[in-house]
């Protein structure tokens, strides 16, 4: 029995079932975490200070600061927003060739023994 | 079916949200529901907010649909049309100004047309004032051409013309500026573009007394705080017809921005003359923004509870007030109550703005609209106002000790303390001056106030023609103390009714006071004492308050009238009818101090 479910962002139908397709734990908190991080602040009807900065940094010149940056804004997120998770690791590789950055976070879901691994890509487009 | 844990009732998004969280307790397809960042908590926000926006919608069309609680102008107005009830437009600043033409020939007459523009300066702002009618002036003896007491309204004058469509069922004749002052609207009606015969119609606020020949128009308001002009259908007033052109005139008013403008310069000429000196009588005042939306809401109702009907006191105050908006304030009584008594009758007081009195067309116009919605047999009757002064006299201890001000210093703030409550208090009809509380205003003018004492004397004027014997009755309204002197000596050496002094009998330093046995005399104030110079001129009535003064004749009297004092038994003084109770602005003051 899962503890976490939610359904699919593509909203996709379950092959079989055909019923609409569900994330269940360990997924369903990715799929949470992946939201928040890619969700800018004010974006959420009614509650401006969901979200998190990222995409505003990926519109300055990339230096040293952007990487700390970046990794302290996804902290805040954690923190704030996902009390089912607990942050192990963050790494943030700039690509600014690509105007884009990989980032690579490890964390410790509350009743789930081993550890996750979600790797985002978010690049500036246009 | 329906789901009883699934309130929709709340109206805060946060509520909402949360009793649709309530809601997924119920089932575990779908658990992150209380997770921020899980796509079904983003689809319960989007849920909530819509949620929100038709509860808001709602509430807001609820509101909006009556007139307590409607916020928006729009509907307010709507409302209050339905009511028949026509909400005040902005009002011109007006001022009073004396006119002196000086030509270069002599002609009989000098024209001075309508809309003959002024303007004045306020704050580096430019203004346009302009009369609202047309005179001629005539050349007086002197050889002057002079104007007095010409009232100018402040506002451009704009024309607006509309061509009667009878094809098209909808047309409305909207004006297109809000700033209109609607009492300015002068609308004329042109049977085609060829015809030169433009006659004015009137205003009317109601159909009584019209029908389908009358030429009449009605103003109503419009949306986006505009007005429009509508006619008649042929049984309640003339009907416009097809072809006709419509010309609106009328003031686009600043409102009080222009208020205190003393200063007037004309623009262009008159007749060709341009040596004319503006002399103002009055600085402009009276300019107002349009009525508020609290007003509506509360004179809509009272307007329908009258019916266009004047049966009670309150009918009357408001159509007339409502009609004549020069009016300051105004009273209404029965004519059982005047003295003598005028039965029969309903007598109307009004005090205009700016204006020493009521011209005797204004009484006209009054009593004329009154008795058009006045119960058959009933005669309304327009009477002057009359004043009755208020003399403050105030003894104020103050601890210096606990103040940095001198006496001359508090003695200021004590007046501006006692204007401050006169104002707020009288200084109208059917009014009220308490002692007490007069005494707690000045008490609490400043810290350093330990006490007062206040005392009042009430004063009336009177203007009498120099060697002319007059009679006069003053009445005061307010029962007046009595004194019997004992071997003709008073108390404190003055009788409780005196008078400025004036000339009798060829005698200087004359003066009326009361013997205490109802009886008005003359008396002069020699070296040798107090000497009654006539046993009887009149007569007083304590309980009433009315002195009456018979067959009184001076040849000089000091000042611009001579001023009669009363010594009022109440400390609280009131004023009925048509007296007007008002502060005379030269309190006495005496200042003590006491440290403490």
């Amino acid at each position: 029995m899962s503890v976490f479910s939610d359904f699919n962002t593509s909203f996709a139908n379950h092959p079989v079932k055909k019923d609409l397709s569900v994330k269940t734990d360990a997924n369903a908190v990715k799929q949470s975490i992946r939201n928040l991080i890619l969700t800018d602040r004010g974006e959420r009807l009614m509650q401006p200070s969901v979200g998190s900065k990222i995409r505003s940094i990926l519109f300055e010149n990339f230096t040293p600061q952007t990487a700390l940056l970046a990794k302290q804004y996804i902290k805040e997120t954690f923190d704030n927003f996902e009390p089912r998770a607990e942050l192990i690791n963050i790494d943030v590789s700039p690509d600014p060739d690509n105007n884009s950055m990989l980032i690579g976070i490890e964390f410790a879901i509350i009743n789930i023994e081993e550890p996750q691994t979600l790797n985002l890509q978010i690049e500036r487009i246009g | 079916m329906a789901n009883s844990a699934l309130s929709v009732a709340n109206l805060n998004f946060n509520d909402i949200k949360s009793s649709l969280q309530e809601y997924m307790q119920t089932q575990s397809s779908l658990k992150d529901y209380d997770f921020t960042g899980s796509n079904i908590n983003v689809l319960l926000d989007v849920l909530s907010y819509n949620t929100y926006m038709q509860n808001f919608y709602l509430n807001m069309v609820a509101n909006e649909s009556f007139l307590n609680s409607a916020v928006l102008r729009d509907s307010i107005i709507s409302h209050a049309k339905t009511l028949n009830y026509l909400p005040q437009s902005r009002s011109s600043s007006t001022a009073r100004v004396k006119l002196k033409i000086t030509p270069n020939d002599t002609p009989a007459q000098i024209t001075v047309p309508k809309y003959t523009s002024f303007t004045t300066t306020i704050e580096s702002k430019s203004y346009t004032f302009s009369t609202d009618e047309g005179f001629t002036i005539s050349s007086d003896a002197s050889g002057n051409y002079e104007a007095n007491n010409i009232s100018i309204f402040e506002g451009e004058v704009i024309t607006e013309l509309f061509t009667v469509n009878s094809a098209n069922t909808d047309q409305r004749f909207v004006l297109n500026n809000p700033e209109i002052d609607t009492d300015s609207l002068v609308v004329k009606v042109i049977a085609s573009a060829a015809d030169t015969a433009n006659a004015e119609w009137t205003k009317n606020l109601s159909t009584i007394g019209i029908d389908g020949n009358s030429n009449t128009f009605f103003v109503a308001p419009a949306e986006s705080g505009k007005y429009e002009v509508q006619f008649g259908d042929g049984i309640l007033g003339r009907k416009v017809e097809n072809n006709n052109i419509i010309q609106a005139t009328y003031r686009k008013s600043s409102g009080s921005a222009p208020d205190s403008a003393n200063t007037f310069t004309l623009v262009g000429d008159i007749q060709g003359y341009s040596n004319v000196v503006i002399t103002p009588f009055s600085k402009a005042s009276g300019g107002s923004l349009p009525e508020s939306d609290e007003s509506i809401r509360k004179n809509a109702s009272r307007s329908l509870t009258i019916q266009d009907r004047t049966v009670t006191v309150g009918d009357y105050k408001t159509l007339i007030k409502q009609n004549f908006t020069d009016i300051e304030a105004i009273n209404v009584y029965g004519g059982e109550q005047s003295i003598p008594p005028q039965f029969g009758k309903v007598i109307i007081t009004v005090d205009l703005k700016n204006a020493q009195g009521i011209p005797l067309s204004r009484k006209r116009d009054i009593e004329a609209f009154a008795k058009l919605r006045a119960p058959l047999s009933i005669t309304p009757l327009v009477v002057d106002p009359e004043f009755l002064y208020v003399d403050i006299n105030s003894i104020v201890r103050y601890n210096p000790n606990v103040t940095t001000k001198s006496d001359n210093e508090i003695k200021t703030i004590v007046g501006d303390s006692i204007k401050a409550h006169t104002d707020a208090n009288i200084n109208d009809f059917d009014t009220k001056l308490r002692m007490s509380k007069l005494a707690a205003s000045i008490d609490a003018s400043d810290p350093s106030v330990l006490n007062s004492d206040v005392t009042a004397t009430l004063e009336k004027r009177i203007v009498p023609e120099l060697n002319k014997s007059q009679t006069f009755l003053l009445q005061y309204d307010n029962e007046l103390y009595r004194e019997i002197p004992l071997a003709g000596v008073f108390v404190d050496g003055t009788a409780p009714i005196t008078s400025s002094t004036f000339t009798f009998d060829g005698l200087t330093g004359c003066s009326f006071r009361d013997n205490g046995l109802g009886v008005l005399q003359i008396v002069q104030d020699t070296t040798s004492g107090i000497e009654v110079i006539e046993t009887k001129v009149g007569t007083v009535d304590y309980e009433l308050g009315l002195v009456n003064i018979n067959s009184f004749k001076t040849s000089l009297y000091t000042g611009s009238s001579i001023r009669v004092f009363a010594t009022p038994v109440s400390r609280t003084i009131s004023s009925s009818k048509n007296i007007i109770l008002a502060y005379n602005t030269q309190p006495s003051i005496k200042i003590v101090q006491e440290r403490s």
